[in-house]
């Protein structure tokens, strides 16, 4: 349809106006975000080496962590706390004290949950969620993960921090999980950020404080009894 | 042939017996069901109060499993939206209850091993019984210890609600179709605080957090 008010010197500097709009917001963007996640790794291979080599005199982890579950739908954060636990090879404990009492252990292949009341016992294959969770948690711990081709990964670091952008490859994880952030000191090498971003806007921020490395932990510690 | 259809009508009725048996679940008493005289009206009906927010610590059982959690359910302009976290802060899922007895039923995520149709009937039938707002009723009745109780049906249920100091209390299912559903409400500070839908196939428990 013709517009007969159709002024074409007005449209090219409104264009020139978007554009430059739109080029000032991305600039905007880019900077605000990499001012979050710091500058990208130069020496890539240099801190997988490094982290592996920290990773492998690990043998034991004890921390607090804080839980917070960001939801669309809420003003307001679900907020957990509680006791981290992990030991060589593949020993988790999840303590939450608050809101709500309850542990979660996962031992091997075999995944126990307590409550007040009940103890379940889950087998690592037939619950994947939890399945995926697990090996992401012990990959991030001893540092496997970066060798992973179950994720594409992004590194950025900061002055104290680095930063792992990771974005899962596989449906399954897909499904819960759109990407995960990482943030690891760089004085211990330790993990003390995690983001777990679903599909959709809502995610999980897990912190971990007070950490102790390679302190003796008893193996009853991973188990649970009826 | 005679007896062949003979025994097959025995051996219907007594799985028919069997399965009413095993969903048939009530425990209003003799003196409080006999109280419903007919009296038509609309009743307050809801557990959780409009613009509000209830955060649950829950365990849901079907027969297939259980899951557990933290429930989160929000009062919004529509209806009510609830959002089920398991141990780790993982959504498994997010559904809407809107329409006049929350009958319409929207799902705004779902996890794949939960995506299927009996289970999300199941949730839908049950978790719809806690949040009505308002209940056109056809029968009335009042018990000595303070109890009034209001029978409304809906296209294939009769739903009993029962309520104390103005508190929702309990909500009794009865149906042909689905199974005899009761719910127990406690409050604390005029919010629920302990809640307990159960029947034979089904059932949840939250406690606030």
């Amino acid at each position: 349809m013709y517009n007969k008010n159709f002024d074409i010197h007005n449209f090219r500097t409104r264009l020139a106006g978007l554009v430059l709009a739109a080029l000032m917001l991305a600039f905007f963007t880019v900077s605000e975000v990499n001012a979050q996640k710091g500058t990208p790794v130069k020496d890539v291979a240099a801190f997988k080496s490094k982290l592996k080599e920290m990773s492998s005199k690990i043998q034991s982890i004890q921390s607090d962590f804080t839980q917070e579950k960001h939801l669309t739908l809420l003003d307001d954060k679900v907020i957990s706390q509680g006791k981290f636990s992990f030991k060589k090879k593949n020993m988790l404990r999840w303590e939450y004290t608050t809101p709500f009492p309850y542990i979660i252990i996962i031992n091997e292949d075999e995944m126990k949950i307590k409550d007040e009341e009940h103890v379940s016992t889950y087998d690592m294959e037939s619950n994947k969620m939890f399945g995926e969770i697990n090996n992401m948690m012990v990959g991030m711990v001893d540092g496997s993960i970066l060798e992973s081709k179950d994720f594409s990964f992004a590194f950025f670091e900061s002055s104290d921090s680095y930063f792992v952008e990771m974005k899962p490859n596989r449906s399954e994880m897909k499904e819960f999980l759109s990407e995960i952030d990482i943030t690891i000191k760089k004085s211990e090498f330790f993990v003390s950020k995690l983001v777990m971003k679903e599909p959709g806007e809502d995610f999980t921020v897990l912190e971990f404080y007070n950490e102790k490395l390679n302190q003796e932990i008893p193996a009853s510690r991973f188990t649970l009894v009826k | 042939m005679k007896k062949k259809i003979h025994t097959l009508f025995i051996v219907a009725g007594i799985i028919s017996l069997l399965w009413l048996s095993s969903c048939s679940h009530c425990s209003l008493s003799g003196p409080e069901k006999n109280s419903l005289k007919k009296e038509r009206g609309t009743v307050v009906a809801s557990v959780f109060e409009s613009g509000t927010t209830s955060k649950f610590k829950a365990r849901i059982e079907t027969g297939k499993g259980y899951y557990s959690g933290i429930l989160v359910v929000k009062s919004t302009e529509v209806g009510f939206r609830t959002v089920l976290l398991n141990e780790l802060g993982i959504k498994i899922f997010d559904f809407e209850f809107s329409g006049p007895q929350q009958d319409t039923f929207t799902v705004h995520y779902c996890i794949s091993f939960l995506q299927r149709k009996i289970i999300l009937n199941a949730l839908h039938n049950n978790l719809r019984l806690l949040l009505f707002r308002q209940l056109d009723y056809s029968k009335k009745g009042s018990t000595g210890n303070g109890k009034e109780l209001f029978l409304a049906r809906g296209n294939d249920a009769k739903v009993i609600i029962v309520k104390s100091s103005d508190a929702v209390t309990g909500v009794h299912q009865k149906s042909w179709i689905r199974c005899n559903t009761e719910a127990e409400i406690k409050y604390s500070d005029q919010t629920p605080s302990e809640i307990h839908l159960k029947n034979a196939r089904f059932s949840l428990h939250l406690n606030s957090i």
